[in-house]
């Protein structure tokens, strides 16, 4: 994987976690209105940082919620899938 | 309904093949308070539980279970890849060789295999927030005794952020135990046809939690 991509890969992520973390703390203060202006926040900026990353490199989604990009072959199967990446170094 | 996105959850790294560490890391995968149990203690017991909260709570960190369960796969998948049959054989990995090659499969560092009698799932939502925060500190400790036995810094920062989660999980699993017990303080009566229902208050509930009509 080119070091553009793994570094998009790595945003992406940053922000999933990001989102993930504040839906956590939501499920159990579903009133708390800063945290759910954060997590609209963390939601778009993840949305954006997706769509950035699929149409550059294919889906990261599955089941039709990724965007399959524009080349003629179905880009899902494409290598490397996340275990075959070892970040070593790189964080 | 699930979804699978197609990287991990963290960036986790290996420095070298090292199977005898892939030894002691699986145990997070298919141990006894591994992220397989995890997942499936919380993704099982979610059906009974009475309020939205713990419903959602239940889903969301059974679900991040299972990104967790990847993470530690990737760790034991790239520390024993590069294994000569010498290395496994040095590692004390020659038994589960035998079985699984270099497959993954659920057992913990012994090579005990996953079993169900792991997890519970009790009905009493009350006992099972009470079981998710003993699991979310046995996995804890776990993680820390993992890193004591780690030479590898790349698998240390992998396992630290697994470590720092479980913390987080307790403390979601707190509220929602504190979210149960507002729940069941709010005195609910069943009136029954025929009855006079100031006769029956009192009677018929047992610390404003089960009540039989």
């Amino acid at each position: 994987m080119d070091p553009k991509q793994l570094e998009l890969l790595r945003r992406v992520m940053e922000a999933q976690f990001i989102a993930l973390e504040l839906n956590l703390l939501l499920d159990t203060h579903p009133s708390d209105e800063r945290a759910l202006q954060d997590f609209r926040a963390a939601s778009r900026e993840l949305r954006n940082l997706v769509a950035t990353y699929e149409a550059a490199y294919g889906p990261l989604l599955n089941y039709g919620l990724g965007e399959p990009g524009m080349t003629p072959c179905w880009q899902w199967i494409s290598d490397p899938w996340p275990w075959e990446i070892n970040w070593r170094g790189k964080c | 309904m699930w979804v699978y996105q197609k990287m991990l959850q963290y960036p986790a790294g290996v420095r070298a093949c090292n199977p005898k560490l892939a030894k002691s890391v699986i145990t997070q995968y298919g141990g006894p308070d591994g992220e397989l149990a995890a997942s499936l203690r919380y993704l099982t017991q979610r059906y009974t539980m009475p309020i939205p909260q713990a419903k959602a709570a239940l889903t969301d960190i059974g679900t991040e279970e299972l990104a967790h369960m990847e993470i530690v796969a990737t760790l034991v998948y790239n520390l024993i890849k590069d294994a000569s049959v010498e290395d496994i054989k040095r590692a004390g990995l020659d038994g589960y060789y035998a079985d699984h090659d270099k497959a993954l499969y659920f057992v913990n560092g012994d090579g005990n295999p996953w079993t169900a009698a792991y997890i519970q799932s009790k009905g009493d939502p009350i006992t099972d927030i009470h079981e998710n925060m003993a699991a979310e500190e046995k996995a804890r400790s776990t993680y820390e005794y993992l890193m004591q036995l780690s030479d590898d810094s790349e698998v240390d920062r992998t396992l630290r952020f697994l470590w720092q989660r479980e913390i987080v999980h307790f403390q979601r699993f707190g509220e929602v135990l504190d979210l149960l017990h507002e729940y069941y303080s709010h005195q609910r009566v069943f009136q029954m046809r025929g009855y006079d229902p100031a006769a029956l208050k009192g009677a018929n509930s047992e610390g404003g939690r089960i009540i039989t009509p």
